[in-house]
């Protein structure tokens, strides 16, 4: 390495600022059938650089965490007990350029093996999107550093074959202060033979019946998880109150033609705010 | 953020006068459309540490106008993963620079005022879209040049994924 002695040090600068490096990629949630084989998703640069964008898929599910989160589970190695489609899911095309305000279409492929059982099949798809990098202006004389961002959007695939039924049952409702807020948090086991996807829906009821306080979240339970929900009480009267959780198979975010539909679960529990 | 617009369409049929019989009709129609709220994370900011000397470290902090930003959308209320692959050494030529120290914070809002402070090194944060849809990830670091530290542009690549549920 050379040496440099702070005099040498000049100004040398970097081109910072709105890089804008990314890609929106719709629909949040890609669903194939046996049937077809097949789906799409579309990618949309709108930044002012190409953006190069590559596809993988990868195996995972999400589960929860000790806190209530989702998190999302990427096992070290998938075996053939796992129902991973990750395998024989191909992307067309894998690499591209997509210039300034342009959008790409990508098929997506499945060769499921001979034989395949009935069942849902789970994989995801990562997006990743690299734009231009930082530009060190002219001197060359000091050090100057500048790092380059990158981004990686995952979503969910899911692979259908047969007739398949989901739906969710609630255990072990419990409701605990944390701060301003309460945390509601019960077990959902997964009922049928395929994910549920759906809304959890709470509500805090005062003594006379009203809603006083809501939360909904998006929920999907690929296996038995026990997600947390902040119930915001801040400025309630002390008092008896009643929590309802409802899950159902809804989400804004997904077509419902692409959701199983199953019977509304709920559960509640008895509360009293200091 | 789903939005159903509901357009109300006039189809309105113009008949010839000069046909026997004719006579002017109209009718409404609606036409609808769903709209789901699409996906996207977008690197928003460089994170830039401009001009350093040697042996004395800098720091980025992430409310400082150079730290890097990502911006992301998605499902009002949804929940995401936010992961960083984060680079060790940043690098000139075959000249590397030491990085490390990473400090993040997200918040719904685009201010680092109030902001949930995490360890982008630390593996997956658990967040959550806010009622808009919207989030928003600052990244800081500490970069360390040696006293014998080679004069460079020294660049690298800090890697967020998100996961979506």
């Amino acid at each position: 390495m050379r040496g440099l002695s702070l005099g040498l040090l000049v100004v040398l600068g970097w081109a910072h600022g709105a890089a804008a490096q990314g890609v929106v990629v719709a629909p949040h949630a890609v669903y194939l059938d046996h049937r077809t084989r097949s789906a799409s998703i579309t990618l949309y640069n709108p930044g002012a650089d190409a953006a190069e964008v590559e596809i993988a898929s990868i195996y995972g599910y999400p589960v929860t965490d000790s806190l209530g989160h989702f998190m999302l589970h990427i096992p070290d190695s998938v075996d053939a007990t796992m129902p991973a489609a990750n395998g024989w899911i191909e992307a067309f095309p894998r690499r591209m350029t997509i210039p300034p305000l342009s959008r790409q279409t990508v098929r997506l492929l499945a060769r499921p093996p001979q034989g395949l059982s009935d069942g849902e099949y789970w994989s995801r798809v990562m997006i990743t999107a690299r734009g231009a990098a930082p530009v060190a202006t002219a001197d060359t004389a000091g050090i100057s550093i500048g790092l380059a961002l990158e981004v990686r959007t995952i979503i969910p695939l899911t692979y259908r074959k047969g007739a398949l039924s989901s739906g969710v049952a609630i255990t072990g409702l419990t409701v605990t202060p944390a701060g301003d807020s309460l945390d509601v948090r019960a077990r959902l086991e997964r009922q049928g033979t395929a994910a549920y996807i759906g809304t959890a829906r709470g509500t805090l009821l005062n003594a006379a019946g009203k809603p006083v306080a809501r939360f909904e979240q998006p929920v999907a339970v690929y296996y038995d998880a026990t997600p947390g929900f902040m119930l915001p009480v801040a400025g309630l009267p002390a008092g008896s109150y009643r929590v309802r959780l409802e899950l159902v198979s809804e989400r804004p975010d997904i077509s419902p033609d692409l959701l199983l539909r199953a019977p509304p679960a709920r559960d509640s529990l008895e509360v009293r705010l200091p | 953020m789903r939005i159903l617009t509901k357009v109300s369409a006039v189809v309105v049929a113009f008949m010839s006068l000069n046909a026997a019989g004719a006579s002017a009709q109209s009718a409404n129609i609606n036409a609808t459309a769903t709209v789901f709220q699409a996906i996207t994370v977008t690197g928003a900011r460089y994170l830039s540490f401009g001009n350093v000397f040697p042996v004395v470290a800098k720091t980025v902090v992430v409310s400082d106008a150079t730290s890097g930003r990502f911006d992301l959308t998605g499902q009002s209320s949804g929940n995401v993963n936010v992961s960083f692959t984060l680079p060790t050494n940043l690098t000139s030529g075959a000249n590397n620079l030491p990085i490390g120290t990473w400090t993040g914070c997200t918040n719904g809002t685009n201010t680092t005022t109030g902001c949930t402070s995490f360890t982008p090194s630390a593996g997956a944060t658990a967040s959550a879209f806010s009622g808009a849809g919207a989030l928003f990830v600052w990244v800081g670091g500490t970069v360390s040049p040696a006293a014998n530290q080679a004069a460079g542009a020294y660049t690298g690549v800090v890697t967020l994924t998100a996961a979506y549920f």
